[in-house]
């Protein structure tokens, strides 16, 4: 325990439950009084957590507009106190927070856009790594491509929806045109998320190819990755795919399960 | 699984004749006419007070605010149309 | 520590770099003499880190943190420490600073810069944990005052008095935020030329100019100068900076402007008067 935590929490509560100020700060200050600056305080605490969300969900607040976008950080905020000192890494909940928020239910497919721009916001900022050595693979024997572990590149990220989230994050870019029209019906959408050049890119996977990455993504062997897909796409084509996804960047290196 | 280790095979040496280069061709950067976001999106963290006196505060001391159930979106979602837009699972109070 | 060099930082006006100015920066390469970014928007790889690597190519650049937490009753967040620990192997600054702040309690982080009572125990606590960042980054912290709406009647010092100490105990340096103790001043009846009397200066590494705006309190007549940083220096705050350059010196000066931000030109010529007056100034006491 240290000196300050007799006031510090006192304090916080002040500004994020609107609780009495602590006794111990002064109560009259030269032309405001302590809920003037408290207010200070609780208008930079909401204001700066709003940017934040603001900056990581901009497709989320074209699509239910600036009213409703407020409504839906506040109460955002509201159950999900900050946890970290970089504004960055707020906003995490927001998918799951939107699908049990009772105002946006009718727009069924707003969860989905949600992680797929938190992909995105978590895409940007992830850590640098290269990408798989294609020479080191060529050195290994074809006797060890089973037990292959595909590491994925940090900034890569797949989201899977029934909607077609993909052409709602395109038509919502700067520079889009403003007259799309989207039919939900268009059907699902595997989307994948990259950083290419530093940009970050969402494009789609078939189905085949999207179930045998998300396998891959847990950490299984590229052998049976490959034999769990075929069983459910016959007609998988792990050659396409892995040459898309290799060159594309998805990978950051590769282990041999069972090898130092 | 002799069977997938050819396929394994064939799509590994596939991917080596593509070029030991490894990195992202130029033939596959032209596939890519997907928009993106590179160098434009701004840094949250700055230690200025926060200007906009469109004050979140002062109507916002306490949580759990009713005004929720009177919000409606009004933004581009009145360009996304479809059989499951008004699909809330049959669970929800139509909230309009 | 890897440096103790107290004046790493070219002892002229520099800028704060925000994003609308990275790509005017780097193709015209303006005349600055350095440049200051909040470390946190650079934490993790892709554009923030290749942009700010290319920049540090052509200036020295300082930076500034806004969510360590120096005063906060947890632990200090060994992630964001560990963070801010590669980004400066990644640039080598050639200052790095942290605010005289507390941001979270109870596991709840307020993402602000928030003031705590000035008491002996407060020092301690907060010289230890200025040392764990100073041993983590492997060099001299600045740290810096700041701007307050309340204060605590149990204070038992200045923050001028705690900031001297906190640097005689830990070796950090004091970045010491005009604008800021300008608004203490007006908010908070602050003494500032004692401030300016008492620090140390051979403490003191950089200089911050920013403007503030005035906001209503929430009572009929009421007001409270907010740290917006949106707006030109004001008359009064280029005072106080002069004052500042003869008692302490000249050190290198940062024009600080994060919301409304202008176009590069008007921030240059912000730094251009802050120029002219450290080169009055030392003219004066040569």
């Amino acid at each position: 325990m240290n000196a300050l935590g007799d006031i510090l929490p006192g304090f916080s509560r002040a500004i994020v439950r609107g609780d009495e100020p602590p006794g111990q700060i002064n109560s009259a200050y030269p032309k405001h009084t302590v809920s003037t600056a408290i207010d200070v305080y609780r208008n930079n605490y909401l204001g700066n957590l709003h940017d934040a969300l603001a900056g990581a969900y901009p497709v989320v607040g074209q699509l239910v507009g600036n009213d409703f976008f407020r409504r839906l950080t506040r109460a955002y905020i509201g159950k999900n106190p900050s946890r970290s000192g970089n504004l960055h890494h707020y906003g995490e909940q927001m998918a799951a927070f939107i699908a049990a928020f009772l105002p946006a239910q009718q727009l069924a497919y707003l969860p989905d856009v949600a992680a797929l721009e938190w992909a995105c916001h978590c895409a940007y900022f992830a850590e640098d790594a290269g990408t798989l050595d294609t020479g080191k693979l060529s050195r290994l024997g074809q006797e060890h491509y089973p037990d292959l572990v595909l590491v994925l590149h940090p900034a890569c990220y797949m989201v899977r929806s029934p909607y077609p989230i993909a052409d709602i994050w395109h038509a919502h870019q700067p520079g889009a045109p403003d007259d799309f029209h989207i039919d939900l019906d268009g059907g699902p959408c595997n989307a994948l998320v990259i950083r290419n050049d530093d940009s970050v890119i969402v494009g789609e996977l078939d189905d085949a190819i999207a179930l045998w990455l998300s396998i891959i993504q847990n950490g299984t062997t590229l052998g049976d990755a490959t034999a769990g897909t075929l069983e459910k796409h016959p007609d998988f084509d792990l050659q396409a795919g892995l040459s898309r996804l290799v060159s594309q960047g998805v990978f950051a290196d590769f282990l041999v399960k069972g090898l130092p | 699984m002799e069977n997938h280790q050819k396929l394994l095979s064939i799509a590994i040496g596939g991917l080596l004749a593509l070029g030991l280069a490894g990195n992202a061709s130029a033939a596959d950067k032209k596939v890519e006419m997907e928009k993106c976001f590179g160098v434009a999106k701004a840094g949250m963290n700055d230690c200025s007070s926060n200007k906009s006196a469109h004050s979140c505060a002062g109507q916002a001391t306490k949580n759990n605010d009713p005004m929720d159930f009177v919000a409606v979106p009004k933004g581009t979602c009145d360009k996304i149309a479809g059989g499951s837009l008004m699909d809330s699972g049959g669970m929800m109070k139509k909230a309009m | 520590m890897k440096s103790s060099a107290s004046h790493a930082l070219p002892c002229v006006a520099g800028i704060g770099l925000r994003a609308p100015h990275y790509r005017e920066v780097l193709q015209q390469l303006p005349g600055i003499g350095w440049v200051e970014v909040h470390s946190e928007n650079f934490f993790g790889g892709g554009a923030p880190l290749h942009t700010l690597l290319r920049v540090r190519e052509h200036y020295p650049v300082s930076l500034h943190g806004v969510g360590m937490g120096l005063a906060s009753t947890g632990p200090l967040d060994p992630q964001h420490l560990s963070a801010l620990a590669r980004l400066c192997d990644a640039i080598n600054p050639a200052a790095v600073s942290e605010h005289l702040c507390w941001n979270s309690s109870e596991g709840t982080v307020i993402n602000d810069l928030l003031p705590f009572p000035y008491t002996q125990a407060a020092l301690s606590y907060v010289a230890a944990r200025v040392e764990q960042v100073q041993e983590k980054i492997g060099r001299r912290l600045l740290v810096e005052n700041l701007s307050s709406y309340l204060s605590f009647a149990h204070s038992e010092m200045s923050e001028g008095e705690f900031l001297a100490e906190l640097s005689r105990r830990t070796g950090c340096g004091i970045l010491f935020d005009i604008n800021n103790l300008y608004v203490n001043a007006r908010n908070l009846g602050v003494d500032a030329g004692a401030f300016i009397r008492n620090v140390p200066a051979e403490a003191v590494a950089e200089y911050h100019l920013a403007g503030y705006s005035e906001r209503a309190g929430i009572n009929e007549g009421e007001s409270c100068l907010v740290d917006t940083h949106n707006n030109p220096v004001y008359p009064e705050v280029w005072r106080l900076y002069e004052d500042a350059l003869r008692h302490i010196g000249v050190r290198p000066t940062l024009i600080e402007w994060d919301a409304d931000i202008p176009a590069l030109p008007v921030l240059l010529a912000e730094a251009a008067q802050a120029q002219s007056r450290m080169e009055r100034c030392c003219e004066c006491v040569g």
